[in-house]
């Protein structure tokens, strides 16, 4: 039988009453239960019984344990230690709740901590944050140091994550940051933005860029993930001589995201030359180098190139 | 488009195993939505129907469980059937048959006929019994069921048409020539899960 022929029993086209009347009979059997919660099975029948032992004791624990545990409520961010105890408010635990102003210090190990009902946030060793604020407004950590991996399913800007020298917003939804001892450190963006800075000196790093986090000094710059422009970024985030005319120089296409806001962040005098530099890597359509002058222009055209960036089509 | 908790959109199979694997329970859920009609009908191809629906599920647990030694998302189909398989045979393993008259849910004038016609259907080369019981009981098309099995196309035409060929033969109903019908054993149906030993 050719392919595109009528054929019942493979693809319902055409006429087979022989098969129809056995579909008919049979399929009342076909499946239609929904998943039950699937559970994780015990292989090892005392392990059950252990269970039922351990959760009587921790009830007895429970009742004659005198002060509550501050990690034990129910309000504040689940937590579960991975490979060891942590510390939750100066308690050596494996998992609890993480209360509105508690601390959290991983020490040697790692920590799986829930963002409220929105994410999770993987916590590496030698991390500390505590719970600024959780309501349904809004939900605000800070990362003093260490290492978090973030995953937030969310409206932007339900998340923040404050810093010692920058605050960290969602704008929705994975992204890595590491903090230092003295405060500084990087952010690292997988999918999603994020947004970087307070107040009007604000920076968005798109997926696929990272951006530096400077101690005491403006927002870092979101770089192309694969450019070659992270040593000039570097010097220009540390104010070294002749550093902008050298990133200018040696900047591609791809660096727009960079220039466009290197460009908003620098001083009045390097600004003509950005944008210069800029219009010729990325022109923006129907826009003069005089049109983008105008602040609101100049806005809209950061616009397309953060979208051009994230859907790839910078080249 | 489905967005999911991973952040991933997309209803790929690869994209919903992954955030699965991550995890996620509403990506298990659409695996659920997705498969367990052809989980079901692989273990039925074996079992009795009492028992088929709890080996589903158990079929499911078991996966959720394995879901990280999966290494290739796009497996998934021939690996979760794998699974089904050594489920039902683990299960039969020592177990006498049963009559399952009494649990088959359709009227008493039309149960005995199903019955009749499921033991046909077992009785078939494996690689027939599976197909036919996905098609005729499951109620998927043939597309469907290479989708959900992981075997090709033309392999799932071949084993419908030549299992339906046998099946008339056995329950007596009378057939014209089927061009495909002369194979006696039928593609194997395992073909497709050689890659996935691991899925125990």
């Amino acid at each position: 039988m050719p392919a595109d022929d009528p054929d019942y029993l493979w693809d319902r086209t055409g006429d087979d009453p022989e098969v129809a009347r056995l579909e008919a009979l049979l399929t009342p059997l076909a499946h239609q239960a929904p998943l039950r919660q699937p559970r994780k099975r015990s292989r090892l029948p005392w392990v059950g019984g252990a269970v039922v032992v351990a959760a009587a004791a921790a009830v007895i624990a429970v009742i004659v344990w005198p002060r509550a545990n501050a990690c034990s409520g129910a309000i504040g961010f689940s937590f579960s230690a991975r490979g060891g105890d942590v510390s939750c408010e100066g308690t050596q635990t494996t998992a609890g709740v993480l209360p509105i102003g508690g601390v959290l210090d991983t020490g040697d190990h790692e920590a799986e901590l829930a963002i409220a009902n929105i994410g999770k946030a993987e916590l590496g060793a030698n991390t500390r944050v505590h719970l600024d604020r959780t309501s349904a407004s809004g939900h605000h950590l800070s990362l003093d140091r260490g290492h978090m991996h973030a995953k937030v399913k969310a409206p932007p800007r339900l998340f923040a994550v404050a810093t010692p020298a920058t605050d960290v917003t969602d704008l929705g939804c994975e992204y890595t940051i590491d903090i230092d001892a003295s405060g500084a450190g990087a952010i690292r963006v997988q999918s999603g933005k994020v947004e970087l800075g307070s107040g009007s000196a604000l920076v968005v790093a798109p997926a696929h860029t990272h951006a530096k986090i400077l101690a005491g000094r403006r927002p870092g710059l979101p770089v192309a993930e694969g450019s070659a422009l992270d040593p000039d970024v570097d010097a220009v985030q540390r104010d070294a001589p002749g550093a902008i005319d050298a990133l200018l120089a040696h900047a591609t296409s791809r660096d727009a995201i960079t220039l466009v806001y290197l460009a908003g962040v620098t001083d009045a005098a390097h600004r003509p030359a950005i944008i210069a530099r800029l219009f010729a890597l990325y022109p923006p359509a129907h826009m003069s180098i005089d049109d983008v002058a105008d602040p609101a222009m100049f806005d809209m055209w950061r616009t397309v190139i953060v979208s051009d960036y994230e859907t790839g089509a910078l080249p | 488009m489905v967005a999911y908790d991973t952040c991933v959109e997309g209803d790929e199979l690869p994209v919903v195993v992954l955030a699965a694997r991550r995890g996620d329970r509403r990506a298990f859920a659409e695996l659920y939505r997705r498969f367990h009609r052809a989980v079901h009908g692989v273990i039925l191809a074996r079992t009795s129907y009492r028992d088929a629906a709890d080996l589903t599920q158990d079929t499911f647990a078991t996966a959720l469980e394995r879901l990280p030694q999966l290494a290739e998302p796009a497996a998934f189909p021939g690996w979760i059937m794998t699974i089904a398989r050594n489920r039902a045979v683990d299960h039969l393993r020592g177990k006498r048959p049963s009559d399952e008259l009494p649990d088959i849910p359709v009227e008493a004038s039309r149960a005995a006929e199903v019955a009749q016609v499921l033991a046909a259907l077992r009785e078939l080369p494996e690689a027939y019994r599976e197909t036919l019981v996905l098609r005729l009981v499951e109620g998927l098309s043939g597309p469907e069921i290479a989708e959900q099995t992981g075997l090709s196309p033309g392999s799932v035409r071949v084993n419908l048409h030549r299992g339906m060929k046998l099946l008339r033969e056995r329950l007596g109903i009378p057939s014209g020539a089927d061009p495909r019908g002369d194979d006696p054993r039928g593609a194997d149906p395992r073909g497709a899960e050689k890659k996935v030993a691991d899925a125990g």
